[in-house]
């Protein structure tokens, strides 16, 4: 009797269950396809006959597959120069982002430091109220960075709010680990090199991935603290050849049609050829976000 | 012996290879003539528009080269698709600056930054001497009017488009293959033109078999807005110009005449019938012209009825745009037949776009003006950056300079074709009507030209104002614009009634149209007093 | 947050033992402080000429002073308070709908069991976000055009009118807001799945012993655990509401729709007086970060009261 019933129970439990996992399934399923298809979409756009591209038809596969767009793109053995370039500024950026953004933020999560509140109040506030370009302009220049590599590492070498993203999940590591260590008469550089930081993995995952997307993306700052051609990221590199392109068919046009029919589909294969290195990235550092990180080292 | 030759030959190649190439003198031209070939100018400014060629790429580009050994200057090249935004932070923070620069187009800038002491005044080097060109340049009263600030000063030459201003029309096209497919003829009449997008609509007019996939009539420059160009039919010009100025030598603002108030209502009707495209900006226009589903277009720039052509010909190898005319109007919504001798058809611009000016910071300044005197001002200069080199880009036949076909003939385009040779150039220029026309020998710009070319009428020219007055102008009238732009689509679409058009009216006074027709006034009386 | 340092008590010797206990501390935010104040504050000094006629030859401290001018008049232009009122209501409605997006994406995607559907999943979520702005409303252009695009394609086949999505004021949001919303929630929601895999898997375990299904341990464990993170994003989207897309704005809007559209950055822009009035341009940055400062402010200070977690 008692038997039956639970199993009616457990019966009712899994036809629960299992609804809830269509709707978990479902929900996630859709978002995945929403957002991988306007990817795609932009992938085959990429790849096909422009004028197919202008007239909209390309929506399941490439039609008429070219390489025209990448050619026009690609042509010249400059965009290595700035590929280059953008591997350094990405790699050294996100190094030191990552070393004084952690550190910081470990400092700022200790209750007790003397300056946690002042300090974190003056960092907030910066994202908040800024002077602008044109000071910040003046500023770098002032301090010796224009047209350096360095223009693009030094005034940004902390992001505010991933400084704040950092410190609160810090704060969220349990008190005793760091407790013990203390009583143990380690200091506070000790701590963060051998306890903190391999608890704190995910954050620096993270801030990695924050801080890399960041330098790879970024093309105002450079655009106006580098003068020099062979410093310049590949994204302002090909902006400038979207920008070219978009100028001659606005600007007086009496360019043949073949220059407007392509335009559309370059601003696609740029995308491609942009966003494709830096969104392979990701998976490298997924696996700091599998569960249990935090504590293996707890018990470890 | 053998290995003497080796050495010979490699000597020889090693010179070759250092050796400035000296193609200027074979093309004959005298060179050295600013410079002694060491000295350099700097120049911040666009990028070629032609992303195959870049001005700083390493070789250079022919056009460019030749000018640089005729002047003896090299050109030091600060390149960006974004140079105003580089140029206006720099300016600002009045650091960095090049010798040359193009000034950031917003009104009232040169005034403001010769002001601020950044700009050199070039009116202290023009002399019969140093600035023969200039000098001659300036003959024309519009020239130097559109050059000189309201202090008497030269701060600035404005990149000139007046060649081809005089030359180029901008008007709506429509496509004569369909017109023959339904069996209509060119409406002459905006009645006749309005029945001949109804007939769009409603037949299947490119012949696809699809009766309801023909937008009628779709926009280029200014988007729906641009629409008010149909005030030539209402008694007004033609065109794209605001404003105009009446008998008595007053400056109007066309868009609050009351005899537009009957265009609106038409427009309206147009847009409820379904003849005007939906999309109230004009992102969608290559999209339906490569779709061929395009009928007609409004204000569309001349050299643009070719490339239309050449988007929709993919699909179908009859198509063929052509301008309407300027239409009559025998009384379609109380509209004015305009006399034949009186019809006008605004220019396309005021004949320059931007401003090219001499920092402060620069250290030659004498050797800066002298290049910006043989680059603006020459003719044989202009030859060579809008026509080429001979031999290369065109020849002379009896006397008149013809464009290779290497050149006109590509689908490239012609323009495109001579910007990668550093042609056509985005700096420092004085653009020859001449030569866009010789870009078009034989084709319908030529006789779009002689159709309409004697309608053209200037603009009502925006010169360089005192401070007092770009700020009053820049105050009041992007303000206003927003809110005549805003209106005029309520009033197309339907949003707002027709029936506010005194409140509409009235609000434009109110925000300031009285201040703003004051400066247009004062610019406006400037000039004709410089004439 | 109690005050565990007694920092404010101006007690010398006692600032000398806090200073030497926290020497590596103090070492450990030097760096970061002397880049804020030069890169940050330094820079901050020019709202000054929000006050003043500024001329580049004079600079800051030699322009002339003019007071509240600047200000009043962006004040007392016709359409301050309808870019005003567009700023919020675009803003709110992106706070209110895409905060918790993906809050929620993170949650589910947490109950995926199969780890390679989840990594993969993952990993397209975020795609979006790398796409610039301008092909994003590209894409929209394309997908909801009046003329051919598949939306209305699909209404018109349903026998409905096809709407102008683009060209609708009443539109307009629905449209900003949602493709925010595509092209972030992914990225968005990589916080939360850094903080979710923080959890102590005990935890779990003891809410299974204690008979906890599905649904209530994502409310009663996960939740709870990912909570400060999620105030911490709250508190930060509060404080941004005043800077919109303007990038995106710029690119959307069109004569049509300023009714709902127009807000202030894209109004400066229009105004065009960024460019060369840099003392107006920047009195209404000021204004604008007065407002996101107060706002911020603000939420900490509810925050701190109702949740115990605050920024500072």
């Amino acid at each position: 009797m008692r038997k039956a019933e639970s199993r009616k129970k457990h019966h009712l439990r899994s036809n629960n269950s299992m609804a809830s996992s269509i709707l978990i399934y479902g929900v996630v399923i859709f978002a995945a396809l929403i957002t991988i298809y306007p990817f795609y979409y932009v992938i085959i756009n990429s790849f096909s006959d422009p004028y197919e591209v202008l007239r909209r038809n390309v929506w399941v596969y490439p039609i008429k597959p070219t390489l025209m767009a990448y050619q026009e793109l690609l042509h010249e053995s400059e965009v290595f120069v700035a590929y280059g370039n953008t591997l350094w500024y990405t790699v050294v950026g996100t190094v030191l982002n990552v070393v004084f953004t952690v550190a910081a933020a470990y400092a700022l999560s200790v209750k007790s430091f003397c300056l946690r509140r002042g300090v974190s109040l003056f960092i907030t506030i910066t994202m908040f109220v800024s002077g602008g370009i044109i000071p910040l302009y003046i500023v770098v220049c002032k301090t010796g960075l224009y047209n350096s590599r360095w223009s693009l590492i030094i005034p940004t070498l902390v992001s505010a709010y991933n400084l704040i993203i950092a410190r609160s999940y810090m704060e969220s590591i349990p008190y005793e680990l760091t407790e013990s260590a203390k009583l143990d008469g380690a200091n506070d550089l000790t701590i963060l090199c051998r306890i903190i930081v391999p608890v704190a993995k995910p954050i620096i995952a993270l801030l990695a991935i924050y801080y890399a997307v960041g330098h790879w993306n970024e093309y105002f700052a450079p655009m106006i603290y580098l003068k020099d051609r062979e410093l310049k990221p590949v994204q302002l590199y090909l902006r400038d050849i979207l920008i070219a392109d978009a100028a001659s068919n606005t600007q007086q046009a009496a360019t043949g049609n073949a220059k407007t029919v392509l335009y559309e589909e370059l601003k696609f294969a740029n995308i491609v050829i942009t966003v494709l290195p830096i969104t392979i990235i990701y998976p490298f550092f997924q696996k700091y976000f599998v569960q249990g990180v935090m504590v293996g080292s707890v018990k470890g | 012996m053998k290995k003497n030759f080796m050495t010979l030959l490699a000597v020889l190649l090693c010179m070759t290879m250092l050796a400035p190439v000296a193609v200027a003198e074979e093309y004959g031209y005298q060179t050295h003539i600013i410079g002694d070939g060491t000295q350099t100018l700097s120049i911040l400014s666009y990028q070629n528009w032609d992303s195959a060629a870049y001005y700083d790429s390493e070789d250079g580009l022919l056009i460019e080269n030749v000018l640089e050994e005729i002047t003896g200057v090299n050109i030091e090249w600060e390149c960006s698709g974004e140079v105003e935004t580089i140029a206006q932070t720099r300016l600002a923070a009045g650091m960095n600056l090049p010798d040359i620069i193009r000034v950031p187009v917003v009104t009232g800038a040169v005034t403001k930054y010769a002001e601020e002491g950044l700009l050199l005044n070039i009116s202290d080097y023009i002399s019969e001497e140093t600035t023969p060109n200039i000098l001659k340049r300036f003959e024309n009263p519009y020239i130097k009017a559109i050059s000189t600030a309201p202090d008497g000063n030269v701060y600035a030459l404005p990149y000139c488009e007046i060649g081809t201003n005089d030359i180029m029309i901008n008007w709506g096209d429509i496509r004569v293959d369909w017109l023959n497919n339904l069996g209509l003829s060119m409406p002459t009449t905006l009645e006749e033109f309005h029945d001949v997008l109804v007939a769009f609509k409603e037949q299947d007019a490119n012949g696809n078999g699809d009766p309801n996939d023909e937008v009628p009539l779709g926009y280029q420059n200014n988007a729906m807005f641009g629409l008010y160009c149909f005030k030539g039919c209402f008694g007004l010009s033609y065109g794209t110009d605001m404003w105009s100025v009446d008998a008595n030598g007053k400056v109007q603002l066309d868009l609050v005449d009351s005899r537009l108030k009957d265009m609106y209502r038409m427009l309206h009707d147009w847009y409820e019938e379904g003849l005007l495209s939906t999309d109230p900006t004009n992102d969608s226009n290559n999209d339906l012209l490569s779709q061929n589903r395009l009928g007609a277009q409004t204000m569309l720039a001349l050299d643009n009825v070719l490339t239309n052509q050449g988007i929709a010909y993919d699909l179908c190898n009859e198509a063929k745009y052509e301008y309407y005319p300027l239409l009559d109007n025998n009384g379609y919504y109380n509209g004015y037949s305009v006399p034949e001798e009186e019809k006008q058809l605004d220019k396309r611009s005021n004949g320059y776009w931007g401003y090219f000016a001499i920092t402060t910071d620069c250290k030659d300044p004498e050797l800066a003006v002298r290049w910006m005197d043989y680059v603006w001002g020459s003719q044989e200069c202009q030859d060579l950056r809008y026509w080429g080199v001979e031999g290369v880009t065109y020849e002379v036949v009896d006397g008149e300079k013809v464009f290779f076909d290497s050149i006109t003939s590509t689908p490239k385009g012609a323009i495109s074709e001579m910007r990668a040779l550093g042609g056509w150039p985005n700096f420092v220029g004085f653009e020859s009507g001449e030569a866009f026309m010789g870009m078009f020998k034989g084709q319908y710009p030529e006789q779009a030209q002689k159709e309409f070319g004697g309608y053209l009428r200037d603009q009502i020219p925006v010169l360089l104002g005192t401070e007092e007055e770009n700020e009053i102008y820049q105050r009041y009238w992007t303000d206003l614009e927003t809110y005549i732009k805003e209106t005029t689509i309520a009033f197309i679409t339907g949003t707002k009634s027709i029936d506010e058009w005194d409140n509409y009216v009235a609000k434009c006074y109110e925000m300031g149209l009285d201040k703003v027709l004051e400066v247009r006034q004062a610019w406006w009386d400037r000039y004709v007093e410089m004439k | 947050m109690v005050r565990q340092g007694v920092c404010g008590k101006a007690r010398k010797n006692r600032l000398w033992a806090d200073v030497r206990r926290d020497k590596y501390l103090i070492l450990m935010v030097l760096p970061v402080v002397a880049v804020f104040l030069i890169y940050n504050y330094l820079p901050m000094l020019w709202n000054i000429i929000s006050f003043e006629k500024y001329s580049i030859r004079k600079g800051i401290f030699g322009s002339k002073w003019v007071g509240l001018e600047n200000f009043e008049r962006f004040f007392s232009s016709p359409y301050c308070w309808r870019v005003i009122r567009n700023t919020f209501v675009i803003s709110f409605t992106d706070l209110i709908l895409g905060w918790p997006v993906p809050i929620i994406f993170a949650l589910f995607l947490n109950e995926v069991r199969n780890v390679y559907l989840k990594r993969v999943i993952q990993t397209f979520s975020y795609l979006p976000h790398f796409i610039s702005v301008v092909v994003v409303v590209g894409m929209l252009k394309i997908f909801f055009s009046p003329t051919s695009g598949v939306v209305n394609e699909i209404i018109k086949k349903c026998g409905g009118e096809p709407i102008p999505f683009l060209s609708s004021a009443n539109c307009f949001v629905w449209l900003y807001v949602f493709s925010g919303i595509w092209q972030n929630f992914g990225w968005d929601s990589i916080i939360y799945f850094s903080a979710i895999s923080s959890i102590d898997p005990e935890i779990y375990e003891a809410a299974v012993v204690d008979g906890a299904g599905r649904w209530r341990k994502m409310f009663n464990v996960t939740l709870p655990s990912i909570a400060p993170t999620i105030i911490t994003m709250l508190i930060l989207r509060v404080g941004w509401l005043m800077s919109v897309g303007f990038e995106k704005i710029i690119l959307m809007y069109n004569e049509a729709t300023y009714e709902t559209a127009d807000v202030i950055s894209t109004y400066v822009y229009r105004v065009g007086l960024l460019n060369s009035d840099f003392s107006y341009g920047t009195a209404i940055g000021l204004f604008n970060c007065l407002i996101s400062l107060v706002l911020l402010v603000g939420a900490n200070a509810i925050s701190r009261r109702l949740t115990d977690t605050s920024i500072f």
